[in-house]
């Protein structure tokens, strides 16, 4: 009996195809929010808003962030923190200038060593956090302090433009069939990562490691190899932003690092309320930094004056999170066992 | 109050949906004064929805409730890990004061006479982390009753007391409960064990499915009774005949002089093909034992040994040992994750095609799991923590049977199990063994498993004691080496 009811339970399920699709709903929910704000935005701004120049910038100028939240969410899926990767990205980015310029390497040479520094610090974020067990948090906040403290006295604080050579700039300016590259690379580095997280075991590992440590490790789960890897990813990641960054804009700016802090983190966590709720997810994260920033541009056009982007930022911090609680919060804090 | 209220609890009508489950459907039951009732049912059959519906966690659809006072241990126990067990006792009451202060004193007297009668004063200062399941559970039946000795509580309700719990402290539980009865509260206890019905109970509930089935006296009914009342006119399965192995070769697992902080110089040989169990009360090593030998804990001196070479503690080697801990909320569920992915989380690999998970495979093995150890809802695809507790136990003995282990070692495979799973698991661990496959399980309660075992040992400060065939064995002979 209880096996019949159990199907027809199942069955039940999947028949009622109304409930299902009102059960789905909340998982598109941001999806619904961008496509309300683009259409308020053009209704309000028709000739400066809703442009293709328009759109290309936002989507242009939101790549480089892209990568960077996409770089903090795979640690965080384990529960660490890595609060450096907008000085990481910032230091890459003065690396990236000043190595050509400063000590003339070539640039397949650039590319190289400013991904392999980004390896090292990743590496060394997880000797300190995963096998010295040190809270990630004091941990990054440390290295971040020394990133920001070496790029002061590479650049005396000021912005590196001589000598970054075109063939550097073109990877960050030049379009491939009417594509801008930082495009490209954004949804290269979103898929890979979507692939891996969603079709790999070990993406599986790590979302069970940032699920349970202990039950993920006694469950046969390498913790601490796949943390370390995370961190690592993460520092790679954070480097090739910043070796965009100069691609793009051709130059290395020592204070340019700040403003990607915030609006990185946002997007990472307001990934928890959107397509796998409760979890950081990759597509969640390209669909919370393009929310944001739409916002702000269209807020900009409105004629709203530059503090209100960080206001907007850190309000839709705290909504994300608050939104991720409401929608699966309940599921995680049932009590387990009963 | 009370004196206007002839029973201590009174359900009527009760009944609690989540999305397409019914888990309670209009119950109605009574618990008289000073009574001892027990709530009996197969996993999955609502009885802890009914314990969360009565302690305000779940609002009832429908139905309503008229009750005094009624304290709470439920089935994860709800103590608070990293403090010790002063502070889990002293948390979520009134505490003693004295010029201002919280008295420290009077506080750890109160905690320690209430310790007392079950012989774990000694305990009130270490941390919740560093004490047994049995331990714990017996510390949160200690709290509760505390509780429930000041001002006038009306009725003590405990999901699943003594799933963790060996014979003897289940008899002083019993005996204490006894105590609290006299004194007029009425008790509630929720178990698996159907013999501790008849020995305790005074009045009896049973649930099938979310329904009631029967409510009334325990009296003039029969364990065979229960079980009927409990399952129904669900099939049963045909028991598999099976041969006890002939042992044969080296060792699959093998401790070798293991020291830890329970074990004293500890050797232990477990052999493909065979079901070996482990007993011992709690401080007898058991505790550790299944950690080490699995290799998911160092000792803190000698060696294990898979297949004839040493296995370092957490190395990739260890994913060929099945682990099932006796702590399943904190240390075997994924909590977040679904069913299926606690399901498959160690046969990902199995399911690649072409480079990637195939999620066509990984259902299919999530469901074929669910339904052959009649997972609850077997839609695979819902919350691990939307489960019951049996069921959830059912999915990570699951997720080791799936993979055909080199070795299975599961401490209290069967807690929170109910009869008629219960064999079913079994007989699943029988199939691993058969498969050549080392099976050691562990249990506080040798009659939970014995009957599956071809040899025991048993445990006693860290030793080996008894080393046999089961076929040479009483249970008086395994209890009194265990004591
Ligand atoms: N929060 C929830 N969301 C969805 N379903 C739930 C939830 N809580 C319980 N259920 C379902 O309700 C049913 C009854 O569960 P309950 O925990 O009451 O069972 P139980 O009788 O205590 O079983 P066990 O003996 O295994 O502890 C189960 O099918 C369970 O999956
Ligand atoms: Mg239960």
């Amino acid at each position: 009996m209880a096996r019949t009811d159990a199907a027809a339970q199942t069955a039940g399920t999947s028949t009622s195809g109304r409930a299902a699709f009102l059960t789905e709903l909340p998982r598109f929910g941001m999806v619904g929010l961008l496509v309300i704000i683009v259409v308020v935005f053009s209704v309000l701004r028709p000739d400066s808003f809703a442009t293709t120049d328009n759109i290309r910038t936002v989507l242009v100028e939101s790549a480089v962030l892209t990568i960077l939240a996409l770089a903090v969410m795979i640690p965080l899926i384990a529960n660490d923190f890595d609060l450096s990767v907008a000085a990481q990205l910032g230091f890459a980015s003065i690396l990236a200038a000043g190595l050509p310029g400063k000590q003339g390497l070539s640039v397949p040479l650039v590319i190289l060593v400013v991904l392999a520094v980004g390896a090292v610090i990743g590496i060394i974020h997880s000797v300190l956090i995963v096998m010295f067990e040190l809270p990630s948090v004091v941990v990054t906040l440390a290295t971040s302090t020394v990133l920001g403290g070496i790029v002061l006295w590479y650049t005396d604080g000021a912005v590196l433009y001589e000598g970054v050579p075109a063939s550097l700039t073109d990877l960050g300016q030049k379009d491939v069939v009417g594509v801008p590259l930082p495009i490209i690379y954004m949804v290269v580095v979103a898929a890979v990562l979507w692939f891996i997280l969603e079709r790999r075991p070990w993406g599986r590992y790590l979302y069970a490691v940032g699920s349970s440590p202990v039950s993920a490790r006694l469950a046969g789960v390498n913790a601490p190899r796949v943390r370390a890897t995370a961190l690592i990813a993460c520092s790679v990641l954070a480097a090739l932003a910043g070796l965009i960054l100069t691609a793009r804009i051709g130059s290395g700016n020592p204070s340019i690092s700040n403003a990607y802090f915030l609006p990185a983190f946002a997007a990472a966590f307001l990934s928890l309320a959107a397509f796998k709720l409760g979890f950081f997810n990759p597509l969640g994260v390209v669909l919370s930094v393009y929310l944001l920033a739409i916002g702000v541009n269209g807020l900009t056009l409105l004629g709203a004056p530059s503090w209100v982007e960080p206001v907007f930022n850190g309000l839709a911090l705290i909504i994300a999170i608050g939104l991720a609680r409401l929608s699966v919060g309940k599921s995680r804090k049932l009590f387990s066992g009963v | 109050m009370p004196s206007t209220r002839t029973a201590a609890i009174q359900i009527r009508g009760l009944s609690k949906t989540f999305g397409a489950t019914r888990a309670l459907s209009n119950v109605s039951m009574e618990v008289a004064p000073g009574s001892i009732h027990a709530l009996i049912g197969l996993n999955g059959s609502g009885k802890s929805t009914l314990v969360k519906v009565l302690s305000g966690f779940y609002a009832a659809d429908e139905g309503d409730v008229s009750m005094g006072e009624v304290v709470f241990v439920h089935q994860d126990l709800g103590l608070l890990p990293s403090l010790t067990v002063l502070e889990n006792f002293s948390i979520g009451r009134p505490m003693a004061m004295r010029r201002g202060q919280i008295d420290r004193r009077a506080e750890e007297e109160r905690a320690r006479a209430a310790l007392a009668e079950f012989g774990l004063e000694h305990t009130v200062r270490q941390q919740i982390s560093s004490l047994t399941q049995a331990q714990c559970a017996i510390i949160a039946i200690a709290r509760a009753l505390d509780r429930s000795a000041s001002g006038d509580v009306a009725a003590l309700v405990l999901d699943e007391p003594t799933s963790a719990l060996p014979s003897h402290e289940i008899e002083m539980l019993a005996a204490a409960m006894r105590t609290y009865a006299d004194r007029g509260i009425g008790i509630v206890f929720i178990t698996h064990r159907l013999q501790e019905v008849v020995d305790l109970a005074d009045t009896l509930t049973v649930l099938r499915n979310g329904q009631l089935v029967y409510s009334g006296p325990t009296e003039g009914t029969s364990i065979p009774g229960m079980v009927e009342m409990m399952v129904g006119d669900a099939p049963t399965r045909v028991e598999a005949e099976w041969t006890p192995p002939v042992r044969t070769g080296e060792p699959v697992l093998e401790a070798r002089a293991i020291v830890s902080d329970t074990l004293d110089r500890l050797d232990l040989s477990v052999y493909s093909g065979e079901i070996l169990g482990v007993f011992g009360m709690t401080g007898s090593g058991l505790e550790t034992l299944g950690s080490v030998l699995s290799g998911r804990e160092a000792a803190a001196g000698g060696t294990v040994q898979l297949d004839g070479s040493p296995l370092v503690a957490n190395s990739p080697r260890v994913q060929t040992i099945g682990y099932v801990p006796s702590d399943r909320p904190r240390r075997g569920v994924l909590p977040g994750l679904s069913v299926r992915e606690n399901i498959s989380i160690r046969s990902l690999k199995g399911t690649l095609s072409r480079g990637q998970i195939s999620r066509r495979k990984e259902v299919a093995l999530a469901q074929r799991w669910a339904e052959d150890l009649r997972i609850k809802p077997s839609d695979a695809s819902v919350p691990i923590l939307t489960l019951s507790g049996g069921n959830q136990q059912k999915a990570i003995l699951a997720r080791w049977l799936a993979v055909d282990p080199r070795a299975i070692v599961a401490e209290e495979p069967t807690q929170g199990i109910d009869v008629w799973a219960k064999t079913e698991i079994l007989h699943r661990l029988r199939g691993a063994a058969e498969n050549g496959a080392a099976v050691l399980l562990t249990a506080v309660e040798p009659e939970e498993i014995l009957d599956f075992c071809d040899r025991v040992v048993v445990l006693r400060k860290g030793r080996v004691v008894l080393d046999e065939q089961r076929s040479d064995l009483t249970i008086t002979d395994i209890l009194s080496a265990m004591h």
